[in-house]
């Protein structure tokens, strides 16, 4: 399926310059919070809205002006909209009843349909008296049965217990290589996301700002925006030192302080320029007293005073003080290494942040198309 | 059991809630027991077999259920298009179909009645369909409350009835009529079946447009209300307390039919 340029304006969204490519086969996941029409965009592949400009492609046809009936497109809603006037069974068959499909075929592509996803013994009951897992499977039966080209889920699981989306995870991937379809998921869950996506397009503010795989996305968001949307923190401004080509570094200083850092040079940054730079917080160190230290760390090493120490259940995260600076980094510390440390709030550790972890996003005043920052 | 039961709330504030509740039922019970006093039943059940009210009955019935059929044929398309779909002006159409509920239906009767009095209603009568003091005119007055009634209370029911589930259809294979008929429209049932209940107890009640238009001659445009108010003109209370019982009880029977279908039935 592919997007080019579509502008569509539906109630008080405007969505504009869409581009998207998903192709044959693939888990898309269409991330971003909640409110900035993902719904809107996902009808609009689906054929609900007109597009005012721009195109839409399935399979090397033009789909742009297609009706939804024709688009071979299916479409599982937030809240399943499973038709209250009809049974489980109805449900399930009414994508192959409108098709004609004799009624002898009907009941058995129902049955294995039902057999599949579990639900068979639900099939005389009215949507109303399922659970919210149940339903969603029969809206997955409903969309599968059709055989569509593309399925489309807003945010599926979105309405089910903690507990239980594990396991509905597993179930969607599952039953897309199963059945071999494109998926494109919408969710602003970014665990859901990174469990589920082949690929992943970050949606802001009515725009893809950036679409890539896991690791690009999550190591290398191409945007400020982007990094604060996936929740990134040690995000800062910086000013770059210098740069050492012939060694593959460079040096950047946290601004208005002394504080600077050594990071595998990215080959373009030039000395004296102003960027912003993030580490996640799994890639700070905590250095062991008397322990040698490595390479990639040298020059990285700073003295910090542990404020406060957070229980996350599977692992601790450390809000580090830089005492000279003042400058606050968080820390996840994996459970045994913080134990091993026996590590308390006011202690004063050593910590390093490895240079290869280092992301650095240039200012879209010095960089016009930070878009095309995707190599290191 | 307590008699009342509810959130814990001040006795006072109570007391002048339910108190007016209690007021308000003692008010119709009253009136209504005032009805059953005065009656003789006698002249009530001589009443009911007399030629004329038997018209007057025969003529309600069938104007009232022509009037509602049309509005409703008029009112689903057109409250479904109020509620799911955008044009510029919206608001404007809105209200304005309000307004035969909200005007005097003696006001919209005259609208009516004016009408007719232009080339272009001339211009109807005289090739089409006569209105003025005729039984279509009962209808049109009839069909013009009952319609705007009917399109209020659809518009609300499909209001409350998401686009999904016509997204979803479309996706599935349904073109829009399909999707329409086969999904919205019988989610929408118990709402449209009520809507039509209510226009139809509207139409059948309709007094004010209907008498500025079809006028009040007897046996040729006497609907139930008409004949209570000329039984009255004419002194013939017991007549008169005879057919409002009929209205009463036709009244009646449309809220049990209209409180079942809703699923709400009575207990005690």
């Amino acid at each position: 399926m592919k997007v080019q340029g579509v502008q569509v304006k539906v109630g008080e969204f405007e969505l504009e310059d869409i581009d998207l490519t998903v192709d044959e086969g693939l888990y898309f996941i269409l991330l971003g919070p909640t409110g900035v029409g993902k719904t809107v965009l996902l009808e609009t592949l689906a054929g609900i809205h007109r597009i005012t400009r721009g195109r839409i492609w399935l399979d090397s046809h033009d789909v742009s002006h297609m009706p939804p009936e024709q688009r071979g497109i299916s479409y599982v809603p937030q809240d399943y909209a499973l038709f209250p006037n009809m049974n489980v069974r109805e449900n399930i068959a009414c994508g192959l009843k409108i098709r004609k499909m004799a009624k002898s075929q009907i009941d058995d592509q129902v049955g294995k349909y039902a057999g599949r996803f579990g639900i068979a013994h639900l099939l005389d009951r009215p949507p109303q008296r399922l659970s919210g897992g149940e339903k969603q499977r029969v809206a997955l039966a409903r969309a599968l049965i059709i055989r569509p080209r593309v399925l489309l889920m807003d945010e599926p699981l979105a309405a089910l217990d903690r507990a239980n989306r594990g396991d509905f995870w597993i179930m969607l991937k599952e039953v897309q290589r199963e059945f071999g379809v494109t998926v494109i998921h919408v969710t602003h869950d970014f665990e859901e996301a990174f469990i589920l996506g082949d690929r992943i397009g970050v949606f802001i503010d009515g725009r893809i700002v950036q679409s890539g795989t896991k690791e690009e996305i999550y190591r290398r968001p191409n945007s400020l925006e982007v990094a604060r949307f996936l929740g990134i923190r040690n995000i800062f401004r910086g000013t770059i030192q210098c740069v050492e080509p012939h060694e593959g570094t460079g040096r950047v200083s946290i601004n208005g302080n002394g504080l600077a850092f050594t990071f595998d040079l990215w080959d373009s940054l030039r000395a004296a320029e102003e960027v912003d730079f993030l580490i996640r917080p799994e890639e700070v160190m905590v250095i062991r007293e008397g322990k040698p230290v490595k390479e990639s760390l040298q020059g990285n090493i700073f003295e910090g005073e542990i404020r406060r120490i957070i229980e996350k259940g599977t692992h601790h995260v450390l809000l580090l003080r830089e005492i000279r600076e003042g400058v606050v980094f968080e820390a996840n510390i994996p459970n045994y290494v913080f134990r091993n440390l026996e590590l308390a709030e006011n202690q004063r550790i050593k910590a390093a942040l490895r240079r290869e972890s280092f992301w650095i996003i240039r200012r879209k005043e010095n960089s016009p198309s930070t878009r095309n920052v995707t190599g290191r | 059991m307590k008699l009342f039961e509810g959130i814990r709330a001040n006795w006072l504030f109570n007391a002048i809630a339910l108190g007016c509740l209690i007021a308000l039922v003692g008010f119709l019970l009253l009136t209504l027991l005032s009805l059953g006093l005065f009656v003789d039943w006698n002249i009530f059940l001589s009443a009911l077999v007399s030629q004329e009210i038997f018209f007057a009955i025969r003529l309600s019935l069938f104007t009232a259920t022509l009037a509602a059929g049309l509005a409703m044929v008029f009112a689903i398309p057109a409250s479904y298009a109020l509620s799911k779909r955008e044009f510029r002006g919206k608001n404007i159409v809105d209200t304005l179909l309000d307004i035969p509920i909200v005007i005097s239906p003696v006001a919209f009767g005259s609208a009516l009645l004016i009408f007719f009095n232009t080339p272009l209603g001339t211009f109807i009568e005289n090739h089409f369909l006569q209105f003025v003091f005729e039984v279509p005119g009962i209808v049109l007055a009839q069909f013009g409350v009952a319609t705007a009634l009917a399109i209020r209370l659809m518009k609300s029911t499909f209001d409350s009835i998401g686009q999904r589930y016509e997204i979803v259809a479309r996706t599935l294979g349904y073109s829009s009529w399909k999707a329409f008929l086969k999904v919205t429209l019988p989610i929408a049932k118990n709402g449209v079946i009520a809507a039509g209940i209510l226009a139809w107890a509207r139409a059948v009640g309709e007094y004010g447009a209907t008498v500025t238009l079809a006028g009040t001659t007897q046996m040729k445009t006497e609907t139930l209300p008409i004949a209570i108010y000329l039984n009255i003109a004419s002194a013939e209370i017991d007549r008169a307390v005879a057919v409002t019982f009929i209205l009463i009880g036709l009244s009646g029977a449309s809220l049990i039919v209209l409180r079942r279908m809703t699923g709400k039935g009575y207990s005690l």
